[in-house]
């Protein structure tokens, strides 16, 4: 189960052999898990649930970290950037707390991928005024 | 999908360029918050093209990517990332072009050639982009021509001077690209309403 405490001792010895660096205890933290169901983008926002901070009560300090700076909408990017954890280590983690019910999760829209004259002239006028 | 908060329409403008050409000073002088470093794993699928290629699978590498963001009126977020140098680390490439808006190709007229992987790469994918031409003091002054010559780029790609350190000057870089954008898809799409 995904909800269950991060993998055994089992799991995490197979990262930590002679090579094993930062990024390799990282995925410690995820039971050496790299990979999720779930499709991410670096710019899909992540939030918290009205629930989340009582259902990550129960989880890792890492997913807490998660649910606290997603009091708002922040993006996979912010999230690996602010917790200094790589990215596959920060999707694994929010892949939990999607199942767990701790955060929603709002990908880029399509029309994010191909976005309308229109909001593109926004970018612009906005980016002229700043 | 979200429940509690709406997410800004968010978009991906890559820095790319080569080592050196003032990637991480754009996004710096640019961006809003002070520009925040992701890694990516290098896996061994990733490994395949590193040079220690054929000694051990297993080693690890991350790739670092700086990159920063800058909101604007309308619930818009742009996310500039710097894109990592070396043509092993084209899967985060991949990656990172995957729905961006395009691609801001920084030029160091000393290492012009520097540029001409991430030029390859944004052609060879389809992605919009301009080349910025950073002026370095020590650097002989080139006209926007040479380069365009030099760099053997199509005719519609912009080329536009530019001093990295300075917010104008990277404003008026995204600004070029995204009317590039706009500019590319009016031939194509003259009689569709988007």
């Amino acid at each position: 189960m995904r909800g269950d405490a991060p993998g055994g001792a089992a799991d995490a010895s197979a990262w930590l052999d002679a090579d094993a660096g930062p990024v390799v205890r990282s995925f410690a933290i995820t039971g050496g898990r790299t990979r999720t169901d779930i499709e991410f983008d670096l710019l899909t926002h992540v939030v918290a649930t009205e629930a989340g901070p009582t259902i990550v009560g129960a989880m890792a300090p890492e997913h807490r970290s998660i649910v606290d700076r997603a009091a708002r909408p922040v993006s996979i990017a912010e999230l690996a950037g602010h917790l200094n954890r790589p990215l596959g280590v920060i999707w694994v983690l929010v892949a939990d707390l999607y199942d767990a019910g701790a955060v929603s999760l709002d990908a880029p829209a399509p029309s994010g991928r191909r976005p309308g004259d229109s909001t593109l002239s926004a970018v612009i006028d906005g980016l002229r005024s700043l | 999908m979200a429940q509690t908060a709406t997410a800004p329409t968010a978009f991906k403008i890559l820095v790319a360029g080569g080592f050196g050409a003032g990637k991480t000073t754009l996004v710096s002088s640019v961006s809003e918050i002070m520009p925040l470093r992701t890694d990516e794993m290098l896996t061994g699928a990733g490994a395949g093209t590193d040079s220690t290629d054929g000694i051990e699978e297993k080693t690890t590498t991350t790739v670092a990517m700086d990159f920063g963001r800058i909101t604007l009126p309308g619930d818009i977020v742009l996310y500039l990332f710097g894109t990592p140098g070396q043509e092993r680390f084209y899967f985060v490439w991949d990656e990172l072009a995957l729905g961006a808006l395009g691609a801001v190709v920084l030029a160091d007229t000393r290492r012009l050639a520097d540029c001409f992987p991430a030029l390859d790469y944004f052609e060879r994918t389809g992605t919009p982009h301009v080349v910025a031409v950073n002026r370095f003091d020590d650097a002989q002054p080139f006209g926007v021509d040479a380069v365009r010559k030099a760099l053997d780029l199509d005719p519609d790609v912009p080329v536009v001077l530019c001093d990295a350190r300075r917010r104008d000057s990277g404003k008026a870089v995204l600004i070029s690209l995204v009317r590039h954008v706009l500019d590319r898809r009016a031939p194509r799409h003259a009689d569709t309403t988007l």
